[in-house]
């Protein structure tokens, strides 16, 4: 694989078969919950913390096994407006589980909707909010009680960015290039990104971007045997915009 | 260019103004080092400075004090060596007088009456530097008393320290008070002491003079210039006696 093949590894989109299970016990967790037909789950974290990536992953995996349950998975409440209209409207017989992401977006009669709905009939709601937003919702008692599990997403620690980055590649067989990060590229990671699994797929993207044109136009300028730190810190800089600045 | 490659500019520029930034940092920090470890150094060398100074000022203080005690100290030896000095002077002259009996055996006892003092009471007199005059004899007898306030006073002087000096002046002083038979008693005294001093035959022989005994006193006179030699006082006086 080379580098213009690997960048696409990190583009920022929710493609679970990219997905790194980094947490598996919250997966398992949150599986768990759903069969034993919890009301509501509250996944929430700062933005980019990988919320959307778990909820979608679990959804997948519910909807790739032959259960009797019914799906449903809102990514955007404003968008699909209508689509969450007809969730109050649903009738069945089977269990139902709704995954709500963005669920800050939602208006406070929605959302006490939801609750009573999850309240009196068999529904599974489970949202998805940044953290400043759950932090309103839990202000809310009524709405506190009725949520039966929290899952706080937390950024990567150090040891987990080479986890991260290795696992990614090493699973779509880019071993070569896998084998290329140091330790010292984990610290500049870390050191940049704070942990954030979206910026740190942002920036990988770019770094590979980058290095792909240099190896295109100068092929010995790039190592062969490593990643040059100052590939991805040329990234973070052409991130923030500092070429222009 | 393309973006990426003035990207690489930019990382590169950013780099060593970093790399600048840092090395003056170094470079400052260790000239505030280098500054703060002079400084230190100074101060320290003036603090050293002082308390040698300090230190020297009281050696110096302290060596002032030893020099003075020292001079106290030979002064005192210097002292009490003369006190031993004279001491053994006068044990010497006690056994130079055990040795050689200068005086003849005179008896002045039965020759002379004693003169009674002019004066009644002897204390209270006070002394001052005089010279006195003798006439008849044509000689300057200078009987000079320093500070003494009475002749019982100059014997209670004499009985602690019987020095030659003490009895002489004794005498002196009988003979100016015209007690002859004391002044000879006191010049016998004195002779005693010392006996090579001319001083001691002089009184004595005056006295014997003046109690008229002028043969004893010549003979005197002759037994001194016989043991000791030619002393023109012994001479005068003893060429005076008609």
């Amino acid at each position: 694989m080379d580098f213009k093949e690997a960048k696409e590894l990190f583009r920022d989109k929710i493609d679970t078969s990219l997905y790194v299970p980094l947490s598996q016990k919250t997966e398992i967790d949150l599986t768990y919950g759903i069969y034993e037909k919890e009301k509501m789950i509250l996944i929430f974290g700062e933005a980019g913390n990988g919320k959307s990536f778990l909820m979608k992953r679990i959804y997948e995996n519910l909807k790739s096994k032959n259960n009797d349950f019914k799906l449903y998975f809102i990514s955007n409440p404003f968008e699909e407006e209508t689509a969450l209209d007809e969730i109050f409207l649903l009738e069945s017989d089977n269990h139902r589980i709704v995954f709500i992401d963005e669920a800050q977006i939602l208006s406070e009669e929605k959302i006490e909707r939801l609750r009573m709905l999850a309240d009196n009939q068999s529904y599974t709601i489970i949202l998805a909010t940044h953290e400043t937003e759950a932090k309103k919702l839990f202000a809310k008692k009524h709405f506190k009680t009725r949520i039966n599990y929290f899952v706080n997403l937390q950024p990567l620690k150090l040891d987990k960015i080479g986890v991260f980055v290795n696992s990614k590649l090493v699973q779509n067989n880019a071993h070569n290039i896998a084998s290329l990060f140091k330790k010292s590229n984990y610290k500049l990671i870390y050191k940049l990104t704070k942990g954030n699994l979206r910026d740190i797929n942002r920036l990988m993207y770019k770094t590979f971007d980058i290095i792909d044109y240099f190896h295109n136009k100068y092929p010995n300028k790039v190592s062969s045997d490593k990643i040059d730190n100052k590939y991805i810190e040329m990234a973070y800089m052409d991130l923030k915009g500092m070429l222009n600045a | 260019m393309h973006k990426y490659e003035e990207l690489e500019k930019l990382y590169y520029k950013r780099k060593y103004t970093k790399y600048f930034i840092v090395s003056m940092i170094v470079i400052f920090s260790i000239v505030c080092l280098f500054f703060i470890k002079s400084y230190d150094q100074n101060e320290k060398k003036i603090i050293k400075n002082d308390k040698v100074k300090t230190i020297q000022k009281t050696d110096n203080s302290e060596k002032k004090v030893k020099q003075t005690i020292k001079a106290t100290k030979k002064i005192e030896d210097n002292i009490t060596q003369k006190i031993v000095k004279k001491e053994i002077k006068s044990e010497n002259r006690v056994k130079k007088l055990v040795l050689y009996p200068i005086f003849p055996d005179i008896d002045t006892n039965n020759t002379a009456e004693e003169i009674k003092p002019k004066i009644k009471s002897q204390s209270k007199i006070q002394v001052e530097e005089k010279s006195i005059q003798k006439d008849d004899t044509k000689h300057s007898l200078k009987i000079v008393v320093k500070s003494v306030k009475t002749t019982t006073d100059l014997i209670h002087v004499f009985e602690k320290s019987p020095t030659y000096e003490n009895a002489i002046k004794i005498s002196k002083i009988y003979f100016e008070r015209k007690n002859y038979q004391k002044a000879v008693e006191w010049a016998k005294k004195a002779n005693k002491i010392d006996p090579e001093d001319y001083e001691s035959w002089y009184v004595f022989a005056k006295s014997l003079i003046k109690l008229e005994e002028k043969d004893k006193a010549k003979k005197v006179l002759i037994a001194y210039l016989k043991t000791y030699g030619p002393d023109k006082n012994i001479e005068e006086l003893l060429r005076s006696i008609k």
